[in-house]
């Protein structure tokens, strides 16, 4: 005679006739691993991850990257930085420091298919230092820190603030575009990515 | 753009800390996409105002209510031009009330209420006159309780046409974004890598299998 509480587990089908589980409880790492591998193809993130890893490559040699309006655009990984991977034993990692994003360790976790998911960049354009967290998935711009405010009334203030976001967005879109630019042409599986795998290699 | 009238809004007037004019500034990016009506004025009134944030009636069953206001005064949905535009940008704000009863305070009133039934009759109250009494007691802590008011800037640069939402919150962002599109009648492309491809060239793209897999 069923007990009312196994009966109650068998009428929401929690439990068979046999009273075992309908549903086998899944394994916690076959879980983890199906979170992270969701949180790669979730809105294309996997894209983003790509642009902000060839970003890291590409801002080591800390020359310009492009021009914007015939100045040069500057980008500078600093602070905290987090790694992502779709598949393996691990699936995060974050590493912090100020030069940490550079560091051997960072590029032993790219080797092993970890990619960047979130990093705060420093982009200096002409004279105009900006800052900014990006993240891969939406590429929104969060905790940003804009060149000093020049107007001194309110309202041109608010203009100024309001262009100056505009353009640090604008910054940020020029990379993107830089970046989709390379990855759409033909070089990128026979030039950029060999080379950045040689950087990430190079311990 | 010679309808977009400079606001006189002083600092004065600006009673709640807005990330739009001071603070950190943290933005969810969009782009409007295609042309904009000749008539921006007009559109925009006419769009945010089939949004426009109505309060929430304590007398109803509702605990949320969200829609536009506008950016100074969060109480006023007409959005005149002097309101809406400044500068070479339409501002406006996204509001969200909630009002719901705390539990504890319910389950506290009830049982006081209780106590004084058993000591008035002599029983315990039944099950039907508990939830009679319950039912009374959230209406009458929910017509006392003023709701919780959140506020979001959202700004739409008319000449670039950037759509920034002054938001974390990502679902406040989706539902900013969804109640645009709707009112406004126009695509909001969020400012992500794959919005840079061509149209069709996503789906042709994969992961870079050498940068995804473990290279020991």
């Amino acid at each position: 005679m069923a007990s009312k509480k196994e009966e109650r587990a068998f009428l929401r089908g929690e439990v068979g006739v046999d009273g075992q589980a309908t549903e086998e409880v899944q394994d916690e790492a076959a879980v983890e691993q199906s979170k992270a591998q969701e949180a790669l193809l979730r809105g294309r993130t996997w894209l983003g991850r790509e642009c902000l890893t060839w970003l890291l490559w590409k801002s080591e040699s800390t020359e310009a990257l492009l021009h914007v309006e015939d100045k040069p655009l500057t980008v500078v990984f600093h602070g905290k930085l987090l790694l992502r991977a779709g598949a393996g034993d691990v699936t995060e990692a974050q590493v912090k420091g100020v030069t940490a994003p550079y560091s051997k360790l960072v590029k032993h976790a790219l080797q092993r298919g970890l990619l960047v998911h979130t990093a705060r960049l420093q982009l200096t354009w002409g004279e105009q230092v900006f800052e900014a967290t990006v993240d891969a998935e939406f590429f929104d711009l969060r905790a940003v820190k804009l060149p000093a405010l020049l107007q001194e009334e309110e309202d041109d203030k608010l203009t100024e603030r309001l262009e100056l976001v505009t353009r640090a967005s604008g910054l940020v879109d020029a990379l993107v575009a830089a970046f989709i630019k390379e990855r759409h042409g033909k070089s990128w599986a026979g030039k950029t990515v060999p080379a950045m795998k040689e950087w990430m290699n190079d311990l | 753009m010679a309808q977009f009238i400079l606001t006189t809004a002083n600092a004065a007037t600006t009673r709640r800390r807005m990330p739009i004019r001071r603070g950190a500034v943290n933005v969810a990016r969009f782009r409007l996409e295609g042309e904009l009506p000749k008539d921006v004025k007009r559109w925009l009134q006419k769009g945010l105002g089939k949004t426009a944030f109505e309060p929430i009636d304590p007398k109803s069953e509702d605990e949320r209510s969200a829609g536009f206001v506008e950016l100074e005064r969060s109480d006023v949905t007409e959005f005149s031009s002097a309101a809406l535009f400044f500068s070479q940008h339409a501002l406006f704000a996204w509001r969200v009330d909630k009002l719901k009863v705390p539990t504890n305070a319910i389950r506290a009133s009830m049982l006081a209420w209780v106590n004084a039934f058993e000591q008035k009759n002599g029983r315990q109250p039944g099950r039907r006159e508990r939830a009679e009494q319950k039912e009374g007691i959230k209406k009458m802590l929910r017509a006392k309780q003023d709701p919780v008011t959140k506020l979001f800037e959202v700004s739409v640069d008319l000449t670039s046409h950037d759509v920034f939402v002054w938001a974390t919150s990502r679902t406040v962002v989706d539902e900013v974004q969804a109640s645009l599109e709707s009112c406004l009648e126009v695509k909001l492309t969020p400012r992500m890598p794959a919005a840079f491809l061509p149209p069709g060239a996503i789906d042709a793209l994969s992961p870079t299998p050498e940068l995804f897999v473990e290279n020991r």
